[in-house]
């Protein structure tokens, strides 16, 4: 609870001029998410579909 | 006779750090102490009606199965269904949602909603996952929350990490669940869907547009024309543009800027869609733009204006900063932006601040017209959604800036004061069941 922060997930996180106090913000308005990095999507494995006419 | 010795352990008494939950406990304790709220409904709202946790397994892409933790804690409910939103966040707890439980009752009490407080989320980082995970994980939260959430007990909306195509599966999900003849008519499960499912024209513009009218109905009040006048905006998102869009349309003049990025400043003016169009090229960020000057990120909040309008974050304004504003109004876009000590120094230098609690109000005012749109079976123009926001708007400030005039406190007490009493005469005019 006392941990609770938003900043770590944001990509602004260590670059971000708004507030030193990066382990207390639970709201902000310019928070970004960390998109899923490539490394995750290449462990997305999509089944090969193959469409037939019956 | 022996001797016995031993080593002293080295232990520090832990103090423990005030958490959200203690913040959110004194506003209340303290509007409480000022009405002189009735003993019993104070040790009901001290508490949550409800704390629900949820244990789910999800399938991920590789095919193994991963479980986690979903939260939904429902605070009060003697207005009407719960509200609030679910964020998917590591840090998410059940503290954490219990104490932004509350602050949703209060703040949708204080809108005059039918509506009481509620929050929630998934403990999860959702940067780890892809997006055909997350709508598992998404649809299976709401399987396992089952008849925890629905249109006329809990409606949950988008907050930090979920957006309205978290909404809009959630609300598939949902209305899958119902008997087909029924499906239709529960699509108000969630609101923040996108415009194509159940969406609200303009609800992007509606926390931005509340601020502004805000502002608007303050100068009203006190013989001030917007024409001129000057104004600063700590961030420039959905609040922050919206806020300052508006205010532009008024004749007002952005002087500051301050985002992620950086401080930008022009004594003459800042055109507003002109700043916009610059940070849709510039990475979203207004650093560099050609018609400012750079500025000192420490100075921001000491520019020369009229109004300063922190729709960033929490705890800008601070006893550091507080004795150098120029500023006459403060308008939190925000949530928290100014701090207990910030907010005193504000207070006896006669600046007046428009608490968040009513200032930000707009989005769950949007909120509540997408959930009677759909409960309703309409679909309202934009125009008329602005027109339905000023009414609700207005009566909430009014109620607020009168109390605080009538009672001789400033306008944070008088809104909290508001918000406890409507949910206290509810309590007093149903009693106690059995």
């Amino acid at each position: 609870m006392n941990h609770f922060n938003i900043c770590p997930s944001c990509i602004h996180s260590n670059s971000c001029v708004l507030t030193a106090q990066k382990d207390k913000v639970w709201s902000c308005s310019e928070f970004d998410e960390i998109k899923p990095s490539q490394t995750n999507m290449n462990n997305v494995q999509q089944p090969e579909r193959v469409l037939e006419l019956v | 006779m022996a001797t016995l010795t031993a080593d002293l352990k080295k232990t520090t008494k832990k103090v423990p750090v005030r958490g959200m939950m203690d913040n959110v406990m004194e506003q209340f304790n303290s509007a409480a102490d000022h009405i002189n709220l009735h003993p019993n409904i104070r040790k009901i709202l001290s508490i949550t009606n409800n704390e629900i946790i949820v244990n789910f397994p999800v399938k991920m892409d590789n095919g193994e199965v991963e479980i986690f933790q979903g939260y939904r804690v429902q605070h009060n409910n003697a207005l009407g269904p719960y509200k609030g939103g679910l964020r998917y966040h590591p840090t998410v707890d059940i503290d954490a949602a219990r104490a932004l439980a509350m602050w949703m009752t209060w703040k949708t009490s204080l809108a005059g909603l039918p509506y009481g407080g509620g929050k929630g989320g998934i403990k999860i980082d959702p940067s780890k996952y892809s997006q055909s995970e997350l709508e598992r994980i998404t649809r299976r939260f709401t399987f396992a929350l089952a008849d925890n959430i629905g249109p006329e007990h809990d409606i949950p909306a988008p907050d930090v990490n979920t957006s309205s195509q978290t909404m809009a599966w959630i609300a598939d999900t949902y209305m899958s669940t119902r008997p087909p003849a029924e499906r239709t008519a529960n699509q108000h499960v969630v609101t923040g869907k996108p415009d194509g499912s159940g969406g609200l024209e303009g609800r992007d513009r509606a926390t931005g547009y509340g601020v502004y009218l805000s502002i608007k109905f303050w100068a009203e009040k006190n013989e001030m024309n917007l024409k001129g006048k000057t104004f600063i905006v700590q961030g420039f998102g959905n609040v922050g543009y919206w806020a300052a869009h508006f205010l532009e349309k008024d004749g007002a003049k952005l002087v500051g800027v301050q985002d992620a990025f950086g401080s930008i400043q022009n004594p003459k003016g800042i055109t507003v869609e002109d700043l916009f169009n610059y940070t849709k090229i510039n990475d979203g960020s207004i650093v560099d733009f050609p018609n400012a000057k750079t500025l000192d990120k420490n100075k921001f909040f000491t520019l020369n204006c009229d109004i300063c309008i922190p729709a960033a974050l929490g705890n800008q304004i601070t006893k550091e900063n507080a004795p150098k504003i120029k500023a006459k109004l403060i308008a939190e876009g925000a949530n928290g932006p100014t701090n207990v000590e910030g907010e005193k120094i504000l207070l006896e230098r006669g600046v007046t601040i428009i608490p968040d609690i009513l200032c930000n109000s707009g989005g769950v005012v949007g909120s509540y017209f997408e959930w009677l749109q759909n409960r309703n079976g309409e679909i309202w123009q934009l125009d008329e959604v602005m027109a339905k926001l000023d009414k609700k708007m207005k009566e909430s400030f009014n109620k607020v800036y009168d109390y605080a005039n009538n009672e001789g406190v400033d306008m944070r007490t008088a809104a909290f004061c508001i918000a406890i009493q409507r949910i206290e005469k509810a309590y007093i005019q149903r009693g106690i069941f059995p």
